[in-house]
């Protein structure tokens, strides 16, 4: 008798204040993302066109901190139509490098590059509407949301991505062993 | 340029129609367009959102630091931002020459950005427009629905892109924001061991590659009236060009040509950039508009990138030369080559006016 067809699990994914790092060292699974792909389909994702995340999402993974109102927006959509969500690499966990302008104003980082800078032919700040408003400094995303699982790296590497997964994909809690934890 | 789509007068009476997030596509975007009651498009704005201050925040680092921190301004093309700044970093410490060796690694690491970031680009992400349509089911418009429907060709993009990025583990130390270029030089070799790994692929990955110039070539014959016409605007472009004009990556000479493919200017050294280059800030975008200093903003923004590097230069390798001419015969066997205006066009243009002292690039 054959097995019951198991339901594919959802996976959304996204980019807040990141530089696709991470999502690019998802990609270096290489050749299983095809096994990955017999359990999984994705919902919300950079890689296809759908803009939603699905009300039952099974899982979230999210690269980027907090750097403007509308990434704790999606933040907090991921956090509420997600069953496990995970914050992946250094700027999801702790803002990562973004986090280096925390020690200036955001005031006069936003005057330099747009009003004294060299080389512009006119200066304003950008202030549209459609614009996100900044926030003043860069956050961590557990301190909005909770957060299920945390994998460390800048970016983590593909093999620490597929670790993740496929603990999850079996049922057991994910553990990174010698060599995939690392933090740089 | 046009800015007639730009500001639409009376926005407030006007419908809005948001991409938001525009995905498949590499960076932070949304794009919204205003249309009036019967559907005419009256404003169209591509707004990146995000804005993270790199410029600020890397002043006062120790310079060394440089070439790691600005590579994570972008973890798809992290060697281009990680090259430009040991490049940078290279004047800085006085650094004239690199010694050949590590120029030669520096250009491996670009070659095998170009080749993952050009596979992501193609494969994951555009071929499932060329394949289904861009109008096609939204569930199955992605890689994923390729791998489901040509297994084949997501096979090779996924190992084309593996192939590039073991390229840049082996000169930079990690598939993504390694540590490779150094101010002056590099700071890990390629072994004997590691060079015939990569030797062990290269004519499968050099003709897959080829595979996959056949396979737009194959896409645009089926239906060469959108082909010809999608995405294509005039404008003027800048690209550097290595010596003799080469197609080059990693090093040369700044050169820029009009929308008919005259020089604009050629020859100027990157170091004097804001001489010929200034930025206009718009209020609806955290990204800058560049143009030409001697055409103002108006006229003198310009094209980058794959486009503005094939057409600027005034020649390439002798096998890129033949898929370029085999783009060319296509493109004339189908259309009138005036009326459509495909890449490498203002080349055609330019030597069928003599083309002052420039070779016609790609024949
Ligand atoms: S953790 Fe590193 S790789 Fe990931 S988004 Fe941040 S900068 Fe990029």
């Amino acid at each position: 008798m054959n097995a019951p067809v198991k339901k594919k699990l959802k996976v959304a994914t996204t980019s807040l204040a990141g530089c696709f790092g991470c999502h690019m060292s998802f990609l270096d699974i290489d050749e299983r993302l095809f096994t990955l792909l017999e359990h999984i389909e994705f919902d919300r994702s950079p890689l296809t066109d759908i803009k939603e995340v699905h009300p039952e999402c099974d899982i979230g993974i999210i690269e980027g901190g907090l750097c403007n109102a509308e990434n704790v927006h999606v933040l907090r959509d991921f956090r509420k139509n997600c069953k496990i969500l995970i914050a992946i690499g250094a700027c999801a966990i702790n803002g990562g490098l973004p986090a280096q302008r925390n020690h200036l104003p955001l005031s006069a980082i936003l005057e330099e590059v747009y009003h004294t800078s060299p080389g512009l032919s006119n200066g304003l700040i950008p202030n549209d509407p459609e614009l996100p408003l900044p926030l003043n400094q860069v956050h961590p995303l557990h301190e909005v949301v909770k957060i299920d699982y945390f994998i460390p790296g800048c970016p983590p590497s593909g093999d620490a991505i597929w670790k993740v997964l496929t603990d999850l994909l079996a049922g057991r809690e994910p553990e990174l062993g010698h060599g995939l934890m690392h933090y740089d | 340029m046009t800015y007639s789509l730009e500001t639409a007068e009376h926005p407030e009476r006007l419908r809005r129609v948001a991409i938001d997030p525009v995905s498949r596509v590499e960076g932070h975007g949304k794009v919204t367009i205003l249309l009036d009651e019967h559907n005419k498009v009256h404003q169209v704005r591509l707004h990146i959102v995000e804005f993270r201050g790199f410029e600020k925040f890397i002043q006062g680092r120790p310079y060394w630091e440089v070439p790691v921190m600005v590579q994570r301004l972008c973890g798809i093309c992290p060697v281009s931002h990680h090259l430009a700044a040991s490049k940078a970093m290279d004047i800085i410490v006085g650094a004239k020459k690199l010694t050949p060796t590590a120029e030669k690694l520096r250009r491996l690491m670009h070659y095998g950005q170009m080749l993952q970031s050009h596979a992501l680009h193609f494969f994951h992400l555009c071929s499932p427009d060329l394949l289904f349509g861009f109008d096609s089911d939204v569930t199955r418009r992605n890689i994923v629905g390729v791998a489901a429907e040509h297994p084949e060709i997501a096979k090779r993009g996924v190992l084309l892109r593996k192939f590039g990025q073991e390229v840049i583990r082996i000169t930079s130390g990690k598939r993504i924001h390694g540590t490779g270029a150094v101010p002056g030089g590099m700071n890990k070799s390629l072994t004997i061991a590691e060079r015939d790994e990569l030797l062990k692929d290269i004519y499968q990955i050099v003709a897959w590659s080829r595979d996959a110039v056949h396979l737009i070539q194959k896409v645009h014959i089926q239906d060469p009236g959108l082909y010809n016409s999608f995405g294509i605007f005039r404008s003027n472009f800048m690209s550097i060009v290595g010596h003799n004009g080469d197609l080059d990556f990693y090093h040369g000479s700044l050169r820029a040509r009009d929308d008919n493919g005259k020089i604009i200017f050629d020859g100027v050294d990157y170091q004097q950039y804001d001489k010929y280059i200034e930025e206009e800030v718009k209020p609806w975008t955290y990204m800058k508009f560049p143009f030409f200093r001697s055409l103002g903003k108006e006229h003198g923004w310009y094209k980058v990138g794959p486009l503005a590097r094939i057409q600027n230069c005034t020649q390439i390798s002798p096998l890129c030369r033949a898929r370029a001419q085999g783009v060319r015969r296509l493109r004339r066997r189908l259309t009138d080559a005036r009326t459509a205006r495909l890449p490498l066009d203002a080349d055609d243009r330019n030597a069928a006016r003599g083309g002052g002292n420039q070779e016609p690039a790609a024949r």
